[in-house]
């Protein structure tokens, strides 16, 4: 806590940013007053006014209102698809790392063939088989987004267990699995923090993508990819529908970047 | 010698990589619930009309007769008719591959022209306002998404100003190259910002080694120095770099061809997907998977050819 005063604006404004986008996904309630399902046949379009401060789409629905309540979705789908394959992939590459020979090589093998596909066509062949929807958009990336944690963590296994502590522990009688977990893991998983924390505003982005093709999340929930699929239609009459979950989607992407960044400077200089 | 062995090598392991892709195509196309047949002969139709539809698609063959026919096809290379653009696959592909390819080669020249540059002047200058712009600036085009990019473009340079066609992909060269600039652009500043970092964050690293503080101590001129020591140690990893975004490209230009309605080999995956065209899907993802696989080995050739250090093994 002591360096805190050596953080940057530009982080200070980023966890502004990112505070107030939570608050959003928490109690969406207190931001709006409108449904962000509800259609309104009266005011169909309508441009940003004192009553509909982000005015309304085609169906009259106010997009505000459908920004904020995206906030949740958005957030969610950013964290918890990241979270599964981080904890997969770093336990996987632990084994292959650790234990090296035929493990490794059958690990390695299986990463070959996810890696012949490119993550997007993965994703979306996925998403074709299971059909779309929140649930299997979040197993499409779950099944994806594990190798690059494997790969991170193996590699650096691979450097870690020379070192003579872990000869030590072992000549100490402890199991392999508390070596992994209690002396090698602390040791490797800083660039896996660093990864992570870029990973939730990859994982945010290809699930707004993926809405944006019609692959991911289903009209009518609010989510702000999937805003900006339907609004792209009235891009020219109706500016605002695309412009304010762009505008969110942008500024939640950059502030998670930017507080990544600053953590990944703060853990290398440590090291 | 001992690269064609590492090369031959290589081509040996695509082969079993390969074989469990066709495989996993296959069965995960199988999973795909509703009955192709009756998808495209509708709803309505008679018994007889649908079962006549699952002979003429081979869904009546036991399931190990459709794989290996399958695989037969993989091996020729000869996919058979696309049910839905009824026309010959590998002849959709060829040309739906021109618009792809295309726009990926256009978006890495975008993207030399703009990182290389820009990187290198942010990395000798990163202690500098002029470096942390850059750096802001690159930050930024790495976390938004790129279709939220080609909007924009495409509503303020093609919408509002008219320079550019509304998803027209023309009949000329220079229509077809009008028509592209829009999306390579929208490719290129997330690719190049990855570049531009990397590259900048080399610059810094080399700036610090020795032999950099040797060639001054022994009179070498700054300009000499940048251009014989940095340059080539910095543009190493950024080769890599840009080749592996190309073959993200390749296969990953679905969103950009969306936004665009470009005619490329995403949009048609994408239909085909929509669509429930088994063989086109089957062939599309097939192929791409064997693009990736020799576009790596590519990769991992020229990094060694670039750097001398870097043995095949």
């Amino acid at each position: 806590m002591k360096n805190m005063k050596k953080l940057s604006p530009a982080f200070w404004a980023a966890a502004a940013v990112l505070s107030v986008v939570l608050l959003m996904a928490l109690f969406p309630g207190l931001f709006t007053r409108y449904d962000p399902i509800e259609q309104d046949i009266l005011s169909l379009l309508k441009p940003p006014s004192a009553d509909h401060i982000f005015g309304t789409d085609n169906l009259g629905r106010d997009v505000a209102s459908r920004v904020i309540y995206s906030a949740r979705l958005d957030l969610a789908i950013g964290f918890l698809a990241m979270l599964i394959p981080a904890v997969t992939g770093t336990l996987v590459g632990l084994l292959s790392g650790y234990y090296g020979g035929r493990v490794d090589a059958v690990i390695m093998r299986i990463l070959d063939i996810f890696t012949a596909f490119p993550t997007m066509v993965l994703v979306i062949g996925i998403v074709a088989i299971l059909g779309s929807g929140v649930k299997n958009l979040f197993i499409a990336i779950w099944l994806v987004g594990w190798r690059e944690y494997a790969r991170l963590v193996r590699s650096d296994v691979l450097v870690e267990k020379n070192n003579e502590y872990v000869a030590a522990a072992r000549s100490l009688g402890y199991s392999d699995l508390r070596i992994m977990l209690r002396h090698i893991l602390p040791n490797v998983i800083s660039p896996v923090i660093v990864y992570a924390v870029s990973d939730i505003m990859m994982c945010m982005l290809m699930g707004a993508s993926l809405s944006f093709l019609g692959l991911g999340v289903p009209t009518p929930t609010p989510e702000w990819g999937a805003i900006i699929s339907d609004g792209k239609n009235y891009m020219m009459t109706a500016w605002w529908i695309i412009t304010f979950p762009g505008i969110m989607l942008a500024l939640t992407g950059i502030s998670i970047s930017i507080v990544g960044n600053e953590l990944s400077k703060r853990l290398s200089r440590r090291h | 010698m001992d690269e064609f062995t590492y090369i031959l090598k290589r081509i040996l392991q695509m082969i079993p990589v390969l074989l469990i892709v066709t495989l996993a195509i296959f069965f995960g196309m199988r999973m795909i619930p509703g009955d192709p047949a009756l998808l495209l002969v509708g709803n309505r139709a008679s018994d007889e009309t649908i079962a006549a539809m699952r002979a003429k698609l081979g869904l009546d063959q036991p399931l190990i007769t459709q794989y290996l026919l399958f695989l037969r096809s993989c091996l020729t290379f000869d996919f058979g008719n696309s049910l839905t653009l009824k026309a010959p696959v590998t002849e959709l592909f060829r040309q739906k591959a021109v618009v792809t390819v295309s726009l990926t080669l256009m978006t890495i020249l975008f993207a030399v022209l703009i990182s290389v540059p820009l990187g290198y002047y942010a990395g000798l200058h990163h202690d500098q306002p002029a470096g942390a712009v850059i750096n802001s600036i690159s930050l930024v085009f790495v976390s938004v998404p790129e279709f939220l990019i080609g909007l924009l473009l495409l509503l303020v340079f093609a919408l509002k100003l008219h320079w550019f066609p509304v998803g027209d992909w023309g009949h000329t060269l220079p229509e077809h190259i009008r028509s592209l600039i829009l999306p390579s652009l929208t490719g290129a500043l997330m690719t190049s910002s990855l570049v531009m970092r990397n590259i900048s964050d080399n610059v810094v690293k080399v700036l610090s080694y020795d032999y950099v503080d040797f060639a001054r101590s022994k009179g070498l001129s700054e300009k000499r120095i940048r251009n014989s020591y940095i340059l080539r140690n910095v543009m190493i990893p950024a080769v890599t770099l840009l080749a592996m975004r190309m073959t993200y490209m390749l296969a990953g230009s679905i969103v950009i061809e969306s936004v665009f309605a470009l005619p490329g080999i995403g949009q048609m995956m994408l239909n085909a997907i929509l669509s429930r065209d088994y063989s086109l899907v089957q062939a599309t993802v097939y192929l791409f998977a064997i693009i990736v696989l020799v576009m790596n080995l590519l990769t991992d050739i020229s990094y060694s050819l670039l750097d001398p250090r870097v043995k095949l093994k």
